[in-house]
C-alpha cells in the first residue's frame, strides 16, 4: 500500500510555475459565476 | 432573506478571487524581501488560512457548539471513522480498477509536488495536509459553496468538479492518465461533499473526517510509502 492508492486531499498551488493553466483557473471562474447566478435566480423566485 | 443571500454570494465570490489568486500576488510581493519560495509559500498560505478562518468564524464556532451539544462521544468517533473507511474503500477500489486498466501508474503530479515538498520541508507539508487542507479547503470547497446552494445534488457535484479541478490546475494536462487521476480526486471529494450534506451541514465534522483521513497518506509519507 502506498501513496499511489492514497491520494492526500491537498492542493499544492504553484505560484509562478510554466505550467500553471489559465484555461482551469477560467473554467472555475465560469463554473462559479453559473452557480452564483443560478442561486440569485432562484432565490429571487423565492 | 435576499440581502442575506446577495452578502453570501459577495462572500463566496470574495473567497474564491482570493483562493485563486492569493498565492501568486503573495508570494510575488514576499520576494520583493528575497524570501525563499517555501517560506514564501507558507507566509501566503498562513494569510489566506486566517483570512478565511476569521471570515467564518461565527459559522465555525456555532458548528462546533452544535457538535459538542448535540453528538455522543461514540456517534462523533463512529460518524469519522464511517466515512474515513468509505473514502477508504473507494480509493482501494479505484487503485485496484486503475492497476487492472493501466498496470503499474506513477502517481499523479499534486502527489509527486508534495512528495518533494516534504522532502524540503516536513513542518510546511504537514501543515498544509492536515491543518490547511482540512480547514480552509474545507471552507472554500464545501462552506462557501454550500452557502449559495441550496440544492444538495447541485452542491454536491459543484463542489467536487471544483475541488477536482483545482488539483490539476498546476499539472501537465497532457498526460494520459490524467482522466484517471481526475477521477481519484473526484471519488473523494464527492464522498467529502456528501458526507458534508449527510451532517446537517456541520463543517466541523468534516474538517474532522479529512483530517483523520490525510493522516493516513501523510502517515504514509513519513515512512518514506
Amino acid at each position: 500500500m502506498n501513496l499511489k492508492h492514497f491520494n492526500i486531499l491537498a492542493v499544492v498551488q504553484k505560484p509562478g510555475s510554466g505550467s500553471t493553466n489559465l484555461n482551469l483557473i477560467i473554467i472555475i471562474v465560469v463554473i462559479l459565476i453559473i452557480v452564483l447566478i443560478a442561486s440569485t435566480v432562484l432565490s429571487n423566485k423565492k | 432573506m435576499l440581502v442575506k443571500n446577495k452578502n453570501l454570494i459577495l462572500k463566496t465570490l470574495i473567497v474564491f478571487i482570493c483562493y485563486l489568486f492569493y498565492k501568486n500576488i503573495i508570494v510575488y510581493l514576499c520576494g520583493i524581501f528575497n524570501l525563499g519560495e517555501i517560506v514564501s509559500s507558507f507566509i501566503a498560505d498562513l494569510i489566506f488560512f486566517l483570512g478565511v478562518v476569521i471570515a467564518y468564524k461565527e459559522d465555525i464556532k456555532s458548528d462546533f457548539i452544535d457538535y459538542i451539544k448535540n453528538y455522543k462521544l461514540k456517534d462523533k468517533i463512529f460518524s469519522i471513522l464511517k466515512w474515513v473507511l468509505i473514502i477508504f474503500i473507494a480509493n482501494i477500489i479505484m487503485g485496484f480498477i486503475s492497476g487492472l486498466l493501466f498496470g503499474d501508474v506513477e502517481v499523479d503530479e499534486n502527489t509527486t509536488t508534495l512528495n518533494s515538498l516534504f522532502d524540503i520541508s516536513f513542518l510546511y507539508t504537514a501543515f498544509l495536509t492536515l491543518i490547511f487542507a482540512t480547514v480552509a479547503e474545507i471552507l472554500v470547497f464545501q462552506k462557501s459553496i454550500r452557502d449559495v446552494v441550496d440544492n444538495k445534488v447541485a452542491f454536491v457535484i459543484v463542489s467536487s468538479v471544483i475541488y477536482t479541478i483545482m488539483n490539476f490546475v498546476y499539472a501537465d494536462l497532457t498526460n494520459v492518465h490524467l482522466g484517471m487521476y481526475m477521477f481519484m480526486y473526484f471519488l473523494p471529494a464527492l464522498i467529502l461533499s456528501i458526507a458534508y450534506v449527510r451532517n446537517k451541514d456541520n463543517v466541523f465534522i468534516l474538517m474532522f473526517i479529512k483530517f483523520v483521513y490525510n493522516l493516513i497518506p501523510f502517515t504514509i509519507l513519513v515512512l518514506g510509502g
